[in-house]
């Protein structure tokens, strides 16, 4: 019965979608507070539906009902519970109903925690949110339904493809999903905002955390993305430049700006018409990575769905939105207030800065992602814009944002003191430049970009240091003072230091990879390989088998020195369901270095041909994004950002209600 | 049962989307903007209190504040007009009772399978009844099959089977594929006699006839081997022979068992001088095989040491639908075994594959 239940629930959704995008909207146009009410009610009917929907499939999964045809094709009845959990959002339409449900749990949320919100402007933001619930969910009953029965039921799925049988996959969609899907309420916000033809600090308010929490989903998506692509797909680089991981960089490059300008919003009324389009540009660049995902209209790893009916699907959604969004935007944005002008040396100003960098650095990867695509169309010719095209057009603008980082952070709002900045940040320049000195020196002929980098992430993060340092000391202030000051400061201050520490600690990371080492050979047992500061030598290769696998295995042994720093093993595995082999990294992490071996091939006389690399540092970089999610954390947690109006609002209608009386 | 669930989940749906009209008009939450900035002046008096800002800074901040304040309140909503309300109210909840549940069923209607129940993995092999539909059954081990077309067991399992759901022609290539894969046996070259013989209409041929002979040859004993040998020479007209042959069969089968009654429903006709040559795979082709079967068992119950055997009876009880059976044995097998590792992984392989419950 589930199964059918979930099925009908899904389109039930749809139905109740509708509801919730039409009748709060005309409400809200109407100024009727009981049809804009319903804006609530039907986020929570909506979400509920879908949340069975989901439930039902994941229920299928577990129980491997492969009378439902998705079940059949990406699951198998003897895989782990786990990855049949995970196995729902493994492949395309298990996928697309996650990130539908993501949507309306959004929703589910805004209207909780709405209640402090005008009236018309929740309604307004529902509404545009079930619109775009309306579409995926079409989307998916149409053209992509996982609830789909075969009648001639299999005696056993097909299993997974082994390369996502992994913890990394249980998380890293999900992760992304969160992130993506967390800008759409950005993105009815700016909707709701043009059709209600008011824009204010209020509605920065009420924007700013949610785009926070998505930017927070979407950095830790990223970096697992990363992650997982370094050790699962055996070739020990963290990022490719591939137009996927370029989707996913494009919504954080524009959704970074985002966080921005809404901070400058809600303090100082002003880039009020920037922001709503910037809400609009970064929901776009979501939809598009989903597009390039989804359609398979890109060669990668990742289009697991090559179906041109969906791609046209979706991209028919992706025009309804962005076409609408920015057409909307075209009609109504003359007639928003503008913001009041400010000084360009403060810290508006700065971040306006930032803005231009990073909006332009979004729009150098997005030429570079669809270049290609646009070319294929054009004459068939195929061309890839790989790694080079990248290091010279975004990177250099991330360095240069990057450097005036710290001064941006450090300048008062209103109207900033360059002089003054410069001489609070002249000890965390001269750590940078001391930094770089000493690694000059102490890895004379290596790459010289490295120590710069290197500096560079030291900057960053004396830089935030500094200013969490000028806030709370003053010369001649008892300890016990400064210890409360710094308890004292906003917790968005501390989000701010330690996001920028964290991005800091990444560029340190990334600069590392310039000293990475790689040996590639072919090694008999106990032949010594040197890789780095470590040597490797084979003590055995054996055969092994696992569940659902079949591997051979080398294994080495470490050692620093004299000193046996433990075994190190890789693999090369055949998975039975498909017989498609994997190759299995050995990954050792020694301080923030990792050494990675790869197997390339176990000879039949008992040599083994393997890559190995020593990666100083390398853990930074995923580190950093850690830190940097944390940094979010901290400014989500901030209590002005969180209690929004809900505690307020009580107190000053009770104030009213004793004005009356 | 699913059109119960539709209907009430259908009720709550609605419920839910009507409940906030059914609230009267004076309940429905009243903010404006002003809440906002009375909240902002609030905090910036926290702060300063706090010393986060000094006295000056905290006057600005409030300066600006409070003329947002009053922009804010220049701008506050007209109250909506009552009258039209009532009249949106109205068109807003037919929506909801009719348009919603009607779209959403129209929908299903056209893509649902409502009639489908659900089928987990481990209810559907395990599920102990005969009259469920042998096609699903048949289709499972297909699908193996295609997968492992050299799994010889298997082309064994599924032969029999063919057979009794009349899929006559695959039966044979079936048993064809088994002895292939499982080399001679005197089982399956008399299933593939019996399939030659039901696909030409029930008529031993001389085809069919072969096969008999071979696995009489092989094992005197095998009770088709002899019943059909017995069928062609009653079929060729030779009723003295066919009677010899059919008394001898009896002789070694409990008369009261369903085939000894089909062996002496034939020496009845036969000496009654009703030649009757007739094939009715209903009757005796099932019963032949449950009793083969029950006899695998018995043997295997006083005689462990035959792997093989084994997991030929694990496998003909899941595809008989006994899964119950079929578990049964995958214990004993497991005792009987148990000296023996290499024995115990097939065995666990196998009734992984089968999907038999421990």
């Amino acid at each position: 019965m589930s199964v059918e239940l979930g099925h009908f629930a899904l389109i039930m959704a749809f139905a109740t979608a509708l509801i919730q995008t039409l009748l709060p909207m005309w409400g809200a146009v109407a100024r009727d507070p009981a049809l804009a009410g319903m804006a609530r009610y039907s986020a929570f009917v909506t979400f509920g539906l879908v949340l069975i929907a989901y439930l039902a499939l994941t229920m299928a999964y577990i129980g491997s009902d492969f009378s439902v045809a998705n079940v059949a094709m990406n699951s198998h009845s003897t895989k782990p519970l786990i990855y049949k959990i995970s196995g729902v959002w493994s492949n395309h339409e298990g996928s697309m109903l996650l990130w539908v449900m993501i949507l309306v749990l959004f929703a589910a949320l805004v209207a909780l925690r709405g209640g402090g919100m005008p009236e018309r402007l929740l309604a307004s933001v529902l509404s545009v949110q079930g619109a775009i619930a309306c579409a995926f969910l079409l989307f998916i009953i149409l053209t992509s339904n996982p609830f789909a029965r075969l009648s001639d039921v299999p005696f056993d799925g097909q299993g997974l493809n082994p390369i996502l049988e992994d913890p990394g996959l249980a998380i890293h969609p999900p992760m992304l999903y969160l992130g993506y899907v967390g800008f759409s309420i950005a993105f009815s916000f700016a909707v709701g905002a043009l059709v209600h033809g008011r824009i204010d600090a209020v509605w920065a308010r009420f924007v700013r955390p949610w785009t926070l929490l998505a930017w927070i989903f979407l950095t830790l998506g990223i970096a697992m993305g990363s992650y997982w692509a370094y050790y699962e797909l055996g070739w020990g680089g963290w990022w490719f430049w591939d137009p996927v991981e370029n989707a996913s960089l494009m919504p954080w490059l524009m959704g970074t700006a985002l966080l921005h300008s809404t901070v400058v919003m809600e303090k100082r009324d002003a880039l009020k018409v920037w922001t709503i389009l910037l809400s609009i540009l970064t929901f776009s660049l979501s939809l598009l990575g989903t597009f390039l995902v989804r359609s398979g209209v890109i060669t990668s790893v990742h289009s697991f769905a090559s179906d041109p009916a969906r791609g046209i699907f979706i991209l028919g959604i992706l025009t309804l939105f962005i076409g609408g969004g920015l057409a909307l935007f075209a009609w109504r944005a003359p007639s928003l207030k503008q913001g009041g002008l400010f000084a360009p040396i403060s810290r508006e100003g700065a971040l306006v800065v930032n803005n231009l960098f990073l909006a332009t650095s979004a729009v150098a990867v997005l030429v570079g992602t669809l270049y290609p695509l646009v070319l294929e169309t054009l004459n068939g010719s195929k061309i890839s814009v790989g790694a080079p095209y990248f290091n010279l057009t975004a990177v250099p603008l991330f360095v240069c944002l990057l450097i005036l980082v710290p001064f941006g952070q450090s300048l008062a709002w209103k109207r900033g003191d360059l002089v003054g900045v410069g001489q609070r940040l002249l000890a965390a320049f001269g750590l940078a430049i001391v930094a770089m000195m000493v690694t000059f020196a102490l890895t004379r002929g290596g790459p010289v970009a490295a120590p710069l980098g290197l500096g560079l992430g030291v900057w960053l993060i004396a830089g935030s240091a500094t200013d969490v340092i000028t806030r709370c000391y003053r010369r001649g202030l008892h300890w016990k003072v400064v210890v409360e000051r710094a308890f004292g400061l906003p917790r968005s201050a501390w989000g701010t230091a330690l996001a920028h520490a964290g991005m800091g600690i990444t560029v340190i990371g990334i600069s590392a990879t310039a000293w990475g080492v790689e040996s590639l050979a072919v090694v008999a047992k106990h032949e010594p390989l040197i890789v780095g500061p470590y040597t490797v030598s084979l003590e055995q290769a054996f055969k092994r088998k696992g569940e659902g696998f079949r591997e051979d295995v080398a294994q080495f042994s470490v050692t620093e020195g004299a000193v046996a720093r433990g075994l190190i093993e890789s693999s090369k595995r055949i998975h039975t369901g498909r017989e498609m082999p994997t190759t299995e990294a050995g990954i050792v992490t020694y301080g923030f270095g990792q050494l990675y071996a790869s197997v390339n091939e176990i000879l039949p006389d008992g040599r083994v041909s393997i890559r190995f690399y020593w990666k100083p540092l390398v853990t930074l970089i995923w580190g950093g994004a850690i830190v940097m999610a944390l940094g979010g954390a901290l400014s989500l947690a901030d209590r002005r950002a969180r209690i929004a109006l809900s505690a307020k609002n009580k107190r000053a209608l009770s104030m009213k209600a004793e004005a009356k009386a | 049962m699913i059109w119960l669930l539709i209907a009430s989940l259908t009720g709550l749906v609605v419920l839910g989307l009507l409940w906030p009209l059914a609230q009267p008009v004076e309940d429905s939450r009243n903010v404006d903007d002003g809440d906002f900035y009375r909240g902002q002046l609030q905090e910036i008096e926290r702060d300063r209190a706090r010393g986060l800002l000094d006295a000056q800074s905290a006057e600005d901040a409030k300066t600006e504040a409070a003329r947002r304040l009053i922009a804010a309140n220049k701008n506050s909503e007209l109250p909506p007009d009552r009258q039209s309300m009532t009249a949106r109210r109205k068109i807003a909840s037919l929506i909801a009772l009719i348009g919603v549940p009607v779209l959403a069923i129209s929908i299903y209607a056209k893509l649902g399978s409502p009639m489908m129940p659900d089928q987990p993995f481990a209810q559907r092999v395990a599920a102990p009844d005969e009259n469920a539909d042998l096609s699903v059954m048949v289709a499972k081990v297909e699908a193996r099959l295609t997968d492992h077309p050299d799994d010889g067991l298997g082309w064994g399992t599924i032969a029999p089977v063919y057979l009794s759901i009349g899929r006559y022609d695959d039966a044979v290539k079936a048993f064809g594929n088994a002895l292939r894969l499982v080399g001679e046996s005197a089982d399956l070259r008399s299933g593939l006699g019996e399939a030659k013989m039901a696909a030409a209409d029930g008529i031993v041929t001389a085809d069919a006839l072969a096969d008999f002979e071979k696995a009489f040859a092989r094992d005197p004993k095998n009770e088709r081997a002899q019943y059909y040998r017995a069928m062609a020479a009653e079929q060729d007209g030779d009723k003295p022979r066919a009677l010899i042959l059919y008394r001898a069969l009896l002789e070694t089968l409990p008369p009261d068992s369903e085939p000894g009654q089909l062996v002496t429903a034939r020496i009845a006709a036969l000496s009654g001088e009703q030649a009757k040559p007739v094939f009715d795979p209903n009757a005796g082709q099932s019963a032949m095989i449950r009793s083969m079967v029950e006899r695998l068992d018995a043997r295997l119950s006083s005689d462990g040491s035959d792997l093989e055997g084994w997991l030929k009876l694990m496998r003909a009880y899941q595809v008989l639908g006994d899964g119950q059976k079929a578990s049964d044995t995958y214990s004993k097998a497991k005792i009987a075994k148990a000296a023996d590792g290499d024995a115990l992984d097939k065995l666990s392989a196998a009734a992984k594959e089968l999907g038999i419950a421990n």
